[in-house]
């Protein structure tokens, strides 16, 4: 656990709404994001990503498909443009295919819901990301986990916790989670899922089968509150910062899942710092 | 060469209006280009003797990046008056402003932006910045208004005043406000209300058109009044309002005015 407060960022947080979105959906592992708008927007955030990865020591292609509208799909609306997208992409039946908006379909107010009704064989799940409605990075990491979550349905919950909204672009990301692995291994509590680092499509099914959410920081706190509304599932604000962060986050854990904590705490405290 | 837009409330008249100034300066041995900037395409239709001209925007949706030329978008109707029309997508999809904005820059491409006198006619309301684009710099300069004395009407009117307000304070700009066109609905009053309408605007009254039956009687064979019986009254005034654009030297940035201000001037002629 990294003991500087100061969260690492690389410099990709200070982005756009589309990009928080895409820093999710291109870590589930088998599906297919459009991005619904000119190329520029497909194709700066996968050199984005790209570089990211290269930069966290990880080659990645992330699987970005643009509909690449032009002037006469603005002029007449971009709805034909993803409708034919979203067929060729069905057509290689990824899990599921993701729909991110831009700037532009958004003004001109193609029906994306309309379209992306529609059967196609896999699933199909919309993430508004216009970037000038005033949203950050942030709101797009938020809009992705809330849409992606509400396909999954509740289901018997068992003594495990999800890890929710790990920063993928980040520099540490398996380092921080390695540290609350073993944190909770001293509790003896497994992770259910990762949501969203790495995962399959057919594990978000299991969202909602952990009995706490641990959130990776309290920006994410309107995710936990949505995710609390669906499955009931209640969440720890935020990975744990220093000793006395460390110490709570093992008494709240422990708390849940009705652990008596002392031993481990005990013998944290006692320990030098 | 002239360049002359006309704005107003949508079903007031423009297209009519246009359509009978086009063929009357035309009349005067003038060189005329009328270009429709509506979606629903029928600016010219009286020119064109009924015809709904292929748009522009048709062809871009059909040809996408193949070339386009000046023969396959111009058709020369009443009196040799070229018409235009910018198209756009259907109902309810996409965006129409846009369309304007792509049909100006494909007609400057071509060069055919010429002649002595462009008449732009355009969609009711300059609901965004596409619909504003026949004001911006290079294309028309003298817009007109055309309104009747109904305070919906005036309403509109008031609301492009904002729009050339806005437009002609800009540094390079040259769209001024060129007059007030009142096409009349049979209201009492009506030439009078326009008339200060337009003073209190900073503009003037440019030609009151009555109603008249004779303008229903020339749509229904398909002609402008100018065509249909040149000889009536009606046509003797849209003949005045073209010598009047031509003759027009008083261009201003308008004073648009506040609602209150506006609903009280309608409500002091009744």
């Amino acid at each position: 656990m990294i003991l500087n407060p100061l969260p690492i960022h690389t410099s990709r947080f200070g982005g756009c709404t589309l990009t928080g979105a895409l820093s999710v959906t291109t870590h589930i592992c088998n599906t297919a994001t459009i991005v619904h708008g000119p190329k520029g927007c497909t194709h700066h955030n996968f050199s984005l990503l790209h570089a990211t990865g290269l930069d966290n020591e990880t080659v990645t292609l992330p699987a970005l498909i643009s509909t690449a509208l032009c002037e006469s799909d603005i002029v007449f609306g971009g709805e034909g443009a993803l409708l034919r997208t979203l067929d060729a992409v069905a057509e290689r039946t990824p899990d599921a295919i993701f729909v991110l908006s831009t700037c532009i379909v958004d003004t001109i107010g193609d029906d994306v819901v309309a379209i992306c009704s529609r059967e196609y064989g896999v699933p199909v799940v919309i993430v508004p990301t216009a970037g000038f409605l005033g949203g950050t990075f942030q709101n797009g990491v938020a809009n992705a986990l809330c849409a992606i979550a509400g396909t999954a349905e509740p289901c018997p919950v068992n003594d495990c916790v999800n890890i929710i909204g790990e920063k993928n672009l980040e520099y540490e990301v398996e380092e921080n989670y390695a540290e609350v692995i073993r944190l909770l291994d001293m509790l003896g509590i497994p992770v259910n899922i990762r949501y969203v680092h790495d995962i399959t499509f057919d594990e978000i099914g299991t969202l909602g089968a952990a009995r706490l959410n641990i959130l990776r920081e309290p920006a994410l706190i309107p995710v936990g509150n949505y995710l609390t509304q669906r499955f009931g599932t209640p969440f720890i604000q935020t990975f744990p910062l220093g000793l006395s962060g460390t110490l709570s986050f093992l008494e709240t854990v422990a708390g849940t899942f009705g652990i008596d904590s002392s031993r481990v705490v005990g013998k944290r405290t006692t320990a030098p710092e | 060469m002239k360049q002359i837009a006309l704005y107003g409330k949508g079903g007031i008249g423009k297209s009519t209006t246009s359509a009978n100034l086009s063929a009357a300066l035309s009349g005067m041995g003038l060189d005329i280009l009328q270009i429709g900037c509506d979606p629903k395409r029928d600016s010219t239709r009286m020119l064109m003797h009924g015809n709904f001209i292929p748009t522009v925007m048709d062809l871009v949706r059909v040809r996408g990046e193949a070339p386009i030329t000046l023969s396959e978008i111009e058709f020369t109707g009443f009196n040799g008056v070229r018409c235009v029309e910018a198209g756009g997508p259907e109902p309810g999809v996409g965006c129409a402003g846009r369309g304007i904005i792509a049909t100006f820059q494909l007609l400057e491409k071509f060069g055919a932006l010429k002649g002595d006198v462009i008449v732009y006619d355009v969609l009711g309301d300059v609901v965004c910045g596409g619909f504003a684009m026949p004001m911006r710099e290079g294309y028309a300069q003298d817009v007109y208004l055309v309104t009747s004395g109904e305070l919906m009407s005036l309403y509109a009117a008031n609301n492009i005043c904002k729009a050339i307000q806005r437009l002609s304070s800009r540094t390079k700009s040259t769209c001024r406000l060129a007059g007030v066109i009142c096409n009349a609905k049979d209201q009492p009053n009506e030439e009078e209300l326009v008339a200060e309408f337009a003073r209190r605007v900073n503009s003037s009254l440019i030609q009151f058109i009555p109603r008249s039956r004779v303008v229903q009687l020339a749509e229904l064979n398909r002609k402008t009044v100018i065509e249909y019986e040149p000889a009536s009254a009606q046509a003797q005034c849209y003949r005045n309002l073209a010598t009047r654009v031509m003759e027009n030297t008083r261009f201003t940035i308008p004073t648009p005015l506040e609602i209150d201000d506006l609903e009280s001037l309608a409500y002091s002629y009744i």
